[in-house]
């Protein structure tokens, strides 16, 4: 192959190209190879040269270069593809491929692209991949943005809950803290936050040793959910009761990850608690007294050793009656200070006047009244206002008041009631006696239950030691107050306040 | 001559029924209403039984009983009382004492008078 003008060895020349080069006649039989389709076809010069295409690859009749291949040699139009190979063997290659139609046959040019290929492919794959990265990326975006919704309204129920929960790592050092436990115990969240659980810096250290040793065996040792009541102390120092229940979260493999300790504060419900069996020993205490007079009154009638003229039995029988009498008064005392006590006291608000009221109360009196020889002065003025109150319980103040300035009073003493008022606001009633006076050193305990000073108690007067302690929560349950001032053996005046609405 | 009992009580109802009893079978009787008055009484009365009662508002039962001993008196004393017999509270204040213990919801009148007689031996 010479061409005028040049000496080019073009046999030369086409072997040191990278591109194969193949020219076929019009039976597809290969007129020429070069080096580089030797190294393509993974067939030798020999076995190509002089043979067909159908010969060297069977079955290439039906392949898409083919028809590409027969195209060219029917319209003698070049023709260019990308087309993967498959050898006889298996082996698969890819390579573009150019057809030139020459005189009575093709010159096919084709460059091994496998490599590109792989790289296209690993770029593709890469592309892929990092496609799905940005959605998985996206995904968990959602997902997070799930959790943080739903960690907000965990949140939000913890919050909101009166419960005291914290939430601590395996060794006890808190990690959360909800307003809750703050609110029980005193201490801010910063103050919490990274102490240990039951530290005396914050509300705990007030049980005994046996008694943590035995919560951490339950919980970190044992895994187990621990319930117990406990006392701890608020920042304050006051202490307070709890009922604490404390879970231990566990790992995948078993381990504890995180306490979650939620504590009731009960201090209220021991309160109950306690008021209720102070009632029962107040009750069985106070009702001794009388049921004691009662029964040996009534041994005394029933037995054979004692006297038992008529005027003896009637006189047994009187001082039976006193005794259940009495009874009854201190039975109801004593449901008006359970009633105070367990915050069922009912409160009923009417438009009351209370000028009537005191009247009705004084009648209601007027034997013991007359007995005792007093005097009653009263000092209501023309107009008084109406009270918005609970008219049986300010009764129930008056009577007590009423009959303690009878019972204390000397034979023959006074009692003096007044009312007035500022018109706006408040509303004023004294009660002042000229009786045995309270003693100084019992000023501050007469409001105390079952407290009776002694020198009433020397004067032989009954009473339960109930009824002040009642006047002064009754007010209380109604917006009033009571004070007073008194003198030994000279007198007392209690004063009573009660709010005016508007 | 008939015994003179000194009751020392300090609820006025029960000092009434147990004054009223033993006036009934016979017996003298003075009251003192507090802790205070006992000793001046059994001074000034030379009772021959005491009947005591332990919760009393000021020097309470247990107190009077150490100090009427302390001074040498030897009368005996019957303990009337609403708490339980109990060691701890007695103190072993009991235990070489020629005293009985009673508690009041516990015991009859008759019981009581029946004691008063033993001890004064009647």
């Amino acid at each position: 192959m010479k061409q005028q003008g040049f000496d080019i060895d073009y046999h030369s020349l086409f072997d040191h190209m990278i591109e194969g080069c193949q020219i076929i006649d019009q039976d597809f039989r290969y007129l020429y190879v070069n080096e580089a389709v030797v190294k393509q076809s993974r067939h030798t010069k020999e076995e190509l040269l002089g043979r067909t295409m159908m010969e060297a690859y069977p079955g290439i009749e039906n392949t898409e270069m083919f028809t590409h291949l027969r195209f060219c040699m029917e319209k003698h139009e070049p023709q260019q593809m990308e087309n993967e190979f498959t050898f006889p063997n298996g082996s698969k290659g890819w390579f573009t491929v150019l057809m030139e139609p020459i005189p009575k046959g093709i010159f096919v040019l084709s460059l091994d692209i496998t490599e590109r290929k792989r790289v296209e492919k690993d770029l593709e794959d890469a592309k892929v991949a990092a496609r799905n990265v940005i959605e998985d990326l996206a995904e968990e975006k959602e997902r997070a943005q799930e959790f943080a919704r739903e960690l907000e309204k965990f949140k939000l129920v913890v919050a909101g809950v009166s419960e005291h929960i914290i939430i601590t790592d395996p060794d006890g050092v808190i990690l959360f803290v909800n307003p809750a436990a703050e609110r029980i115990t005193g201490f801010t969240r910063n103050e919490i936050l990274g102490k240990k659980s039951g530290a005396k810096e914050l509300w705990g250290g007030l049980m005994d040793k046996e008694f943590y040793r035995r919560l951490w065996q339950t919980v970190k040792v044992e895994k187990q959910s621990f319930s117990g009541e406990i006392k701890n102390h608020r920042k304050n120092g006051e202490e307070y009761y709890a009922h604490t229940t404390i879970s231990p979260i566990l790992d995948g493999r078993g381990e504890v990850e995180f306490f979650v300790a939620i504590e009731r504060d009960i201090t209220k419900e021991k309160e109950i608690d306690k008021a209720k069996s102070e009632f029962v020993s107040l009750a069985s205490h106070q009702l001794r007294t009388p049921l004691t007079t009662i029964n040996w009154y009534s041994e005394m009638l029933l037995g054979r050793e004692i006297t038992k003229s008529i005027e003896r039995q009637e006189e047994y029988l009187e001082k039976i009656h006193v005794g259940s009498q009495r009874m009854v008064t201190l039975v109801n005392a004593l449901l008006d200070v359970s009633r105070i006590e367990l915050g069922t006291l009912q409160i009923e608000l009417k438009s009351v006047d209370i000028t009537i009221l005191l009247r009705e109360v004084i009648n209601e009196q007027k034997l013991q009244i007359a007995e005792k020889k007093i005097k009653i002065n009263t000092n209501f003025p023309e107009h008084v206002p109406v009270l918005r109150t609970d008219s049986n319980r300010v009764r129930m103040v008056l009577q007590n008041l009423l009959a303690n300035a009878v019972k204390y009073n000397v034979p023959g003493g006074r009692i003096n009631i007044s009312i007035s008022s500022d018109e706006k606001t408040e509303m004023f009633i004294a009660f002042s006696d000229t009786g045995y006076g309270i003693p100084r050193k019992d000023h501050d305990k007469i409001f105390t239950k079952m407290f009776r000073a002694d020198n009433i108690k020397e004067k032989g007067t009954d009473g339960t030691g109930l009824g002040l302690y009642i006047v002064k929560s009754v007010l209380a349950a109604l917006g009033g107050t009571i004070r007073f001032e008194s003198e030994e053996n000279k007198g007392t005046t209690f004063f009573i306040v009660f709010p005016l609405s508007k | 001559m008939e015994k003179k009992i000194l009751i020392v009580e300090d609820e006025q109802d029960l000092r009434e029924v147990l004054k009223t009893a033993l006036v009934e079978v016979g017996f003298s009787v003075i009251i003192a209403k507090g802790g205070e008055e006992v000793l001046p009484a059994i001074r000034r009365e030379r009772p021959d039984l005491v009947i005591l009662d332990i919760m009393l508002p000021g020097v309470d039962g247990m107190m009077v009983l150490k100090k009427i001993r302390e001074r040498g008196l030897r009368v005996p004393v019957i303990i009337l009382t609403n708490l339980s017999a109990d060691e701890k509270i007695m103190g072993g204040v009991l235990r070489d004492e020629p005293s009985y213990y009673m508690v009041k919801s516990d015991s009859p009148i008759e019981d009581i008078i029946a004691k008063v007689k033993i001890t004064l031996g009647i």
